[in-house]
């Protein structure tokens, strides 16, 4: 983020600070986060509406099996982008979420461009074989979904009989199929993200991903309809428009995406960091006009009409779904009565709600303010890539004792730790030989010290912590650097810290409580994603663009109007 | 040849190194390397292999030049440096060409230049990486701008030093974005990066994430 954005404030408005990194990193608030107006799926939507893109829908070739071909092709003002999407029929026995899986209801590919038949029969090859194919570099991703058993063969039979689906089973399922895996930035072939971030339309984080799963949606939707075609031709229908874009697109994420927060700091520094500025300059607004005081409440009451539709068997998202509900509920009561017109109400409001309210329905508020404000808060999303590389250089100049007071700073929380007791380091991140899967282990009980990931950046502060206690605090750290190469990744990480606040989670990773699954919801809200349903603490199902525009109809319905049910959509 | 992309290309480098013996934080610089050296259009992976294979296992201490005060840094011992081992000391002490004299033998030479193109773009200055007959410009601006002698793809350990530079030999080079590599190097270095993922159990399978319950997804 550019320290314009970072330090910026509306004029006339007197400064609130953001949050403290203390308060914000840590791993139970960053597993409470919700989406928001900066999230990557409202940029991406916001993008294409505000510069006109159109789909041509290039090919469409599909059985009554779903079995065949597509591509989706949507034009923007400089270039296109193609989805080729290839249908298959996968017998159930074969159906697996796991990434160790090797077949899949639905294979696709981003294709940069248009793909010709050459281009076609090449990916026909390679993307149904998914980890096992390679792509070039005119490939910017590369994924795979499979059907929902609950709900895809009762929607195809409902359209096939001229029905509409159950509309209650649509909402309790959400999806059609779920994505299992969705690979840019360079895997299996594909272009590396240096090669396409200084797009416009890929500035913003995971643009590519994004666009390549409102497409699968698309895809998915229209793939149902053309089988019930297929199979009835004479009684087949479509399905309603409203009730069709309660369907989103599924997602099963696991252990593979925890890890990203930690290997990426600078970039998770400045998703943070945008989101929290968002916070502070709302937050700061002198005064509340009256139309974003009626969108507030409009927002808030279908935010609360939305949490009705999550569903969750996870003992913990349980209690915590519940509470956020009776939360929401108080601050609706609060907000019925609270005077919005009195100086300062966002920020009164951010205050009573700190005081009054969990951390799920606090982080939920943050989005919820953030909703009647887009012209203060939309164009911090261009601060949200980063250049990693940037913060890659070490500086051996610093003194030991700077580094040493960096370190007591931003793993002050792990000082406080019992480093000796088995549960404070109960787990180890290790990589699986089979298909180099990210995993879990018990420390204790399991031999994985030859196999550990770096991804425990508090224990391993706290011994290089332990090493500087030998070395005078004005002695320049490269010597230490050149003695200790086992501490380099430390030593890096601090430095990254010390200039991005937010770049590092200020709790345990390793520890016997550490939850996964709140890595991954931290990440999956910057996405977009709502409905979380943790599977169990390592791995979540989601929901993605449930009640999103599809793409033929993106430039008629109202702007960014879709994370929040409409207030009919009751169930 | 397989074509990599360069994020495939460091994360491949990052992980072999790790593998073959390196710190994680060292890891992180052979990775970095390679992107660089690839990305400006000068074959890595075939000598990364060669690096790696013929310092694999070997302690940290015997790879890494040492620091005296007076003469800065110093490698008495006759076996090879690491290159990314004495690229990154270069970079950590902030040296300068005056007091950087000749040092070496050291193992692939040219895996030293990412780390003398930080310190070129650090100071503004455009620097020669020297090693015989070959010199490599790095500029100012911190890119690869050409070699002058035999092409510096030389796996044997020479004696190097570096030199500022008044007249780069070409334009600055960019944007390579894939990392060719032969088949017998992809698979040494991925035998390397095996090293680090842990063999497959019933139990660790069982641990992993996705649905086993039928009927729910």
């Amino acid at each position: 983020m550019t320290k314009e954005a970072a330090h910026s404030a509306p004029l006339g408005q007197e400064m609130i600070a953001r949050r403290s990194p203390q308060t914000v990193m840590r791993l139970s608030r960053l597993g409470s986060f919700h989406q928001s107006r900066l999230s990557f799926m409202r940029v991406l939507l916001r993008r294409l509406r505000q510069e006109r893109w159109r789909l041509e829908r290039r090919h469409f070739a599909i059985d009554a099996r779903g079995v065949g071909l597509a591509v989706y092709t949507m034009h923007g003002p400089e270039r296109a982008y193609s989805l080729v999407a290839f249908g298959h029929d996968l017998p159930p026995e074969d159906r697996s979420d796991r990434v160790i899986a090797t077949a899949w209801d639905a294979t696709f590919t981003l294709f940069d461009g248009v793909p010709d038949a050459s281009d076609i029969a090449r990916l026909q090859t390679q993307i149904p074989l998914q980890e096992a194919g390679r792509v070039s570099a005119r490939e910017l991703s590369v994924s795979r979904a499979n059907r929902s058993v609950r709900l895809f063969d009762h929607v195809v039979d409902a359209l096939a009989a001229g029905r509409q689906p159950d509309a209650q089973l649509v909402d309790d399922v959400g999806y059609l199929m779920r994505t299992t895996a969705v690979y840019g930035s360079g895997k299996l072939g594909a272009a590396d993200r240096t090669t396409i971030a200084m797009r416009p339309e890929f500035t913003a984080p995971f643009q590519v991903e994004m666009l390549t799963v409102w497409l699968i949606r698309a895809f998915v939707l229209d793939l149902v309809e053309e089988m019930a075609r297929r199979r009835a031709p004479a009684t087949a229908t479509t399905i309603a428009p409203d009730l069709r874009r309660r369907f989103g697109i599924g997602n099963s994420t696991g252990l593979g995406m925890a890890p990203f927060l930690i290997s990426h700091p600078i970039l998770f520094n400045n998703w943070i960091m945008a989101r929290e500025e968002a916070l502070a300059r709302v937050r700061a607004l002198g005064h509340a006009t009256a139309q974003s005081r009626t969108a507030f409440r409009d927002i808030l009451a279908r935010a609360r009409q939305g949490l009705e539709m999550w569903r969750t068997d996870h003992p913990m998202q349980i209690v915590k779904l519940a509470t956020l509900r009776a939360d929401l509920d108080r601050l609706m009561a609060y907000v019925e009565q609270a005077d919005l017109t009195e100086p300062r109400p966002w920020d009164q409001l951010w205050r009573w709600g700190e005081n009054h309210l969990g951390t799920e329905a606090q982080e939920l508020l943050l989005s919820l303010l953030l909703e009647p404000h887009g012209d203060l808060v939309d164009g911090l999303a261009c601060c949200m890539s980063a250049e990693e590389s940037d913060g890659f250089v070490i500086d051996g100049t610093m003194p030991v004792g700077r580094l040493r007071a960096i370190l007591s700073d931003v793993y002050g929380w792990a000082c406080d730790l019992d480093w000796s007791d088995p549960a404070t380091q109960a787990r180890t991140w290790y990589v699986s030989a089979a298909k180099q899967e990210p995993r879990l282990g018990e420390t204790l009980h399991e031999e994985l010290a030859d196999y550990e990931q770096p991804l425990a950046p508090g224990r391993d502060a706290m011994r290089l912590l332990a090493v500087l206690q030998d070395w005078p605090s004005d002695a320049p750290i490269a010597g230490l650097l050149l003695a200790h190469p086992e501490h380099r990744h430390s030593i890096r990480r601090a430095q990254i810290a010390a200039r991005h606040p937010y770049a590092e989670i200020r709790d345990n990773t390793i520890g016997a409580n550490v939850m996964p699954i709140d890595m991954l919801r931290a990440k999956l809200s910057f996405f977009g994603a709502g409905y979380f349903d943790p599977r169990s603490d390592r791995w979540v199902r989601i929901n993605m663009y449930r009640g999103a525009p599809f793409p033929h109809e993106l430039h008629d319905l109202p702007m960014d109007d879709w994370a929040y049910p409409p207030h009919e959509a009751t169930v | 040849m397989i074509a990599l992309s360069l994020g495939e290309a460091e994360a491949l480098a990052r992980k072999a190194a790790r593998g073959a013996g390196r710190s994680w934080g060292m890891a992180e610089e052979f990775g970095r390397a390679v992107r660089w050296l690839e990305g400006s259009g000068l074959p890595a992976m075939a000598l990364l292999a060669t690096l790696l294979a013929r310092t694999d296992g070997m302690a940290a201490t015997r790879l890494t030049p040492s620091w005296e005060a007076n003469t800065g840094l110093v490698h008495p011992d006759a076996t090879p440096l690491c290159p990314i081992a004495l690229g990154t000391a270069l970079s950590d002490h902030g040296i300068t060409s005056c007091t950087l004299g000749r040092i070496g033998p050291v193992w692939a030479p040219v895996f030293v230049v990412p780390h003398l193109a930080d310190m070129a773009r650090r100071l503004g200055q455009d620097y020669w990486l020297i090693c015989g007959e070959t010199r490599v410009c790095v500029t100012a601006q911190g890119a690869y701008a050409g070699h002058d002698g035999p092409a510096p793809d030389q796996a044997q350990a020479a004696w190097i030093a570096c030199a500022p530079c008044d007249a780069p030999p070409s334009v600055p080079t960019y944007h390579h974005a894939r990392a060719d590599c032969e088949a017998g190097v992809y698979n040494h270095l991925s035998r390397l990066a095996e090293r680090l993922y842990a063999p497959e159990t019933a139990a660790r399978r069982q641990s992993g994430a996705g649905e086993t319950r039928p009927g729910t997804d």
